[in-house]
């Protein structure tokens, strides 16, 4: 990012509806041509961001947003299995912000008191049921996949999706052998694409991201268990203004319609 | 030296064999071209001075080597066209070349072995050639366990228990410490007086030559410039190298 | 090397032990920060878990089923190698660069070329599926990504003890009867069979310790395709202490083999 010089003014941080209100002004392009009109940014620095998998997409666009609005402010994001990004923290992997897929990764890291405050819940997640486009052993619903001789695809119950997948699995009283239990979810969701299993149980929100590289096929919602994401800046932020504000980003109108646009439910 | 050398082929002929070559082997310096005719009971001598080709045209004639040109024969035997592992030529390197991972017995009784024999029935043949050679307190000894004069008695024993119909040596006194080549070359020159077959000894010692064999050829730069008995040599040197050679003595 | 009589050779100089000893510790410290973490009182009931076992069973197993078949494969290949050097330049670097391509290429890129090959939809997967035979998820398919990231450790040292050894003794076997089969067997084999022996070890030790290309290839599912580095790995996200234990498993049996190996750690090198 390039730096500019600060220009002297009152700085009143905004959040919310501001924000809103200075992405549809602020200049165009990371070149960071002069003739800003908005006021001197004291964020700066760099905010980072470990996600879970599901996140990949939408946290990418609001991060690459955010940049644009702040742009002394570098946000570095990595994505995987929140169990894995839990791990990582409480081992001291330095970070600034945590956003988990489901409640009992995030926990891990709160009990730990690595965690600043409380974390929020802001969006909601259910499984789908995804098949390659050919749908090569025709499943038309979730019942299919007990048949012996379909080859399905899950996470390992140790992450957020595969824990999901077995209460769902047990709430529709089905008894599903798998091939492979993956370690994240976008692992089960390449194996889909590339037709080596007739089926995979994933976020909706990857179900849309794959687009038509997937056939979806929806899940009624009683049956579903629902993944509920939080948030929380990590005790340990070496940025902790920077962080709150892309939270804050990310809570906001903005934020949320972005994450309904790719899926997410409402908490 | 036992008396009864098992050195006569089952089967064979009461006729000598010879070994006839006419060769030609391209080298990247210059070509060799070399005729020879060995006959049983008359060792040759192939002297020249380094680099001259001698090495190179006993390889051509184990089979290591392919001929340009030219034929090979081996009493009524045709081997031009032969694998070395089929022309039935002993050679005895000049490093000697043991097998390492064998014993003295195991390396004597590898030739015996290819020709078909089991382990056992090869160890037990190889039994009289350890004998003969002097080799019977060496049996478990490895290669890097012996004397240079060992390792070429050895080296020799494990050539001639293949029973082969022609016998190479290249250099044979080369990789011997000084002070006992003398005796060495007694030894050898024994042994192969009791070897009916054609000989080829490739030196470049006026004491090889005269201990060892019966005629002589000299290679020069590929090409043969004289050749006959050291007694000839002796008499009428052919060429600068020859006349140097005979003064050697 | 023997030492002449009376002659002393300096020793290294302190700079080039101080920085010997740096990377020592680099290598030695993390192993004994596994060590000093382990969880010894649970140790017992954690090794006897049957995740454990399984993932130690089926690690074995396609460890030495994969080396075998390097071994298998991988001499001749040795072979070839060695032999290219008499070749002319860029078929000689061709080969030497196919069969180092399993070491630049990142294990799991590793895996994914082999699901797009191998896969039921690969390039030649799809006709193997036609006749009933899918490879993923499958043992065998485990067996296949070892074998693809260890074949060059085993080529690479049987190609190194072919060059080191004085191959001229196989001219003597020749001139003894033997036909090239036999110079192989009871000359060549014999001759580079330290080597071998380094080479499979090395090739054995690489296999344990697959990961990336195992689960992309072949999944992860406890007994079939869930070896030890893929257990650990997911057992440290959610307990510590178990995937500890299963890394000192994977360490002690890492230590046996190059324990097992005695004198010989590289081809030409001895300990």
């Amino acid at each position: 990012m390039s730096r500019r010089p600060v220009r002297p003014a009152r700085v009143s941080l905004v959040a919310g509806v501001a924000s809103v209100a200075l992405l549809l002004t602020a200049c165009s392009g990371p070149s960071g041509a002069a003739g800003s009109t908005t006021a001197a940014d004291p964020l700066r620095g760099t905010v980072v961001v470990l996600a879970a998998a599901s996140l990949t997409e939408v946290y990418g666009d609001l991060a690459a947003q955010f940049e644009k609005l702040h742009p002394n402010v570098t946000i570095t994001e990595s994505f995987g299995g929140s169990s894995a990004l839990a791990a990582q923290i409480v081992q001291g992997a330095p970070a600034d912000l945590f956003a988990t897929a489901n409640e009992a990764t995030m926990k891990t890291v709160t009990d730990a008191g690595l965690g600043d405050g409380a974390p929020v819940v802001y969006a909601t997640n259910v499984l789908t049921l995804v098949v390659p486009p050919s749908n090569p052993a025709e499943v038309t619903a979730v019942a299919d996949l007990a048949h012996p001789g379909v080859k399905v695809a899950l996470c390992d119950a140790t992450v957020p999706c595969g824990s999901s997948a077995i209460a769902l699995l047990a709430a529709e009283h089905l008894s599903v052998t798998p091939v492979t239990l993956e370690t994240d979810v976008k692992a089960v969701l390449t194996k889909v694409e590339l037709d080596e299993v007739d089926a995979g149980l994933v976020y909706a929100t990857d179900a849309q991201t794959a687009g038509g590289t997937v056939k979806q096929i929806a899940i009624p919602d009683a049956a579903n268990v629902v993944n509920r994401y939080p948030i929380v800046v990590l005790s340990r932020s070496t940025n902790q203004a920077a962080a709150r504000a892309f939270e804050r980003f990310i809570l906001s109108a903005t934020g949320l319609a972005a994450l309904r646009k790719a899926g997410f439910g409402a908490p | 030296m036992n008396a009864s050398a098992p050195s006569a082929t089952p089967g064979a002929t009461s006729e000598f064999p010879t070994l006839c070559a006419s060769l030609e082997v391209v080298r990247p310096d210059f070509p060799i071209v070399v005729e020879l005719e060995v006959a049983a009971g008359r060792p040759l001598a192939l002297v020249g001075p380094n680099g001259a080709g001698k090495t190179t045209v006993l390889m051509a004639l184990a089979g290591h080597l392919p001929l340009k040109r030219g034929s090979i024969r081996l009493g009524a035997r045709d081997i031009t066209a032969a694998p070395a592992e089929a022309r039935r030529v002993g050679v005895v390197f000049q490093d000697f070349l043991l097998f390492p991972h064998l014993t003295v017995a195991d390396n004597v009784a590898y030739g015996i072995r290819m020709r078909g024999s089991r382990l056992a029935a090869a160890r037990v043949a190889a039994l009289p050639w350890l004998e003969r050679f002097d080799l019977a307190g060496l049996t478990g000894r490895y290669p890097h366990e012996l004397s240079g004069g060992q390792a070429q008695r050895v080296a020799l024993a494990r050539a001639l228990a293949a029973e082969p119909e022609a016998l190479l040596l290249d250099e044979p006194m080369a990789s011997l410490d000084v002070e006992v080549r003398d005796e060495v070359r007694a030894e050898l020159a024994g042994y192969l007086r009791d070897f009916d077959r054609p000989t080829v000894i490739v030196t470049h010692s006026a004491a090889d030559v005269m201990a060892l064999a019966a005629d002589v050829v000299v290679l020069e730069r590929g090409a043969v410039t004289q050749r006959g008995t050291w007694a000839r040599l002796l008499q009428a040197p052919a060429t600068p190298y020859v006349t140097r050679l005979v003064r050697r003595t | 090397m023997r030492r002449s009589a009376g002659i002393r050779r300096r020793g290294p100089a302190v700079a080039v032990w101080v920085i010997a000893g740096t990377a020592l510790a680099l290598l030695v410290l993390p192993l004994l920060a596994i060590l000093l973490s382990a969880p010894w009182p649970q140790l017992p009931a954690l090794l006897a878990a049957p995740e454990t076992l399984q993932a130690l069973g089926l690690s074995v197993l396609t460890g030495v089923i994969s080396t075998a078949l390097c071994l298998v494969l991988g001499i001749p290949l040795a072979v070839v190698l060695a032999r290219s050097v008499s070749w002319p330049v860029v078929p000689r670097r061709l080969l030497r660069a196919a069969v180092t391509i399993p070491l630049v290429l990142p294990p799991v890129v590793g895996g994914l070329a082999l699901l797009l090959l191998l896969g039921r939809n690969g390039v030649l997967g799809r006709y193997l599926a036609a006749i009933g035979i899918t490879i993923p998820f499958t043992t065998g398919a485990v067996v296949i990504a070892q074998t693809f990231v260890a074949m060059p450790f085993l080529v690479f040292a049987v190609e190194g003890a072919l060059r080191g050894a004085d191959r001229r003794v196989e001219l003597a076997a020749a001139s003894l009867g033997a036909s090239r089969w036999q110079v192989f067997r009871s000359v060549t084999i014999p001759l580079v069979a330290p080597g071998i022996a380094a080479g499979a070890v090395l090739c054995f030790a690489r296999a344990l310790g697959e990961f990336g290309a195992t689960i992309t290839f072949a999944g992860s599912y406890p007994g079939v395709t869930r070896t030890l580095p893929i257990a650990s790995y997911l057992a440290s996200q959610t307990d510590l202490n178990q995937s500890i234990a299963l890394a000192l498993v994977l360490l002690v049996v890492s230590v046996a083999v190059l324990l097992g190996l005695r004198d010989r750690w590289l081809p030409g090198v001895r300990g």
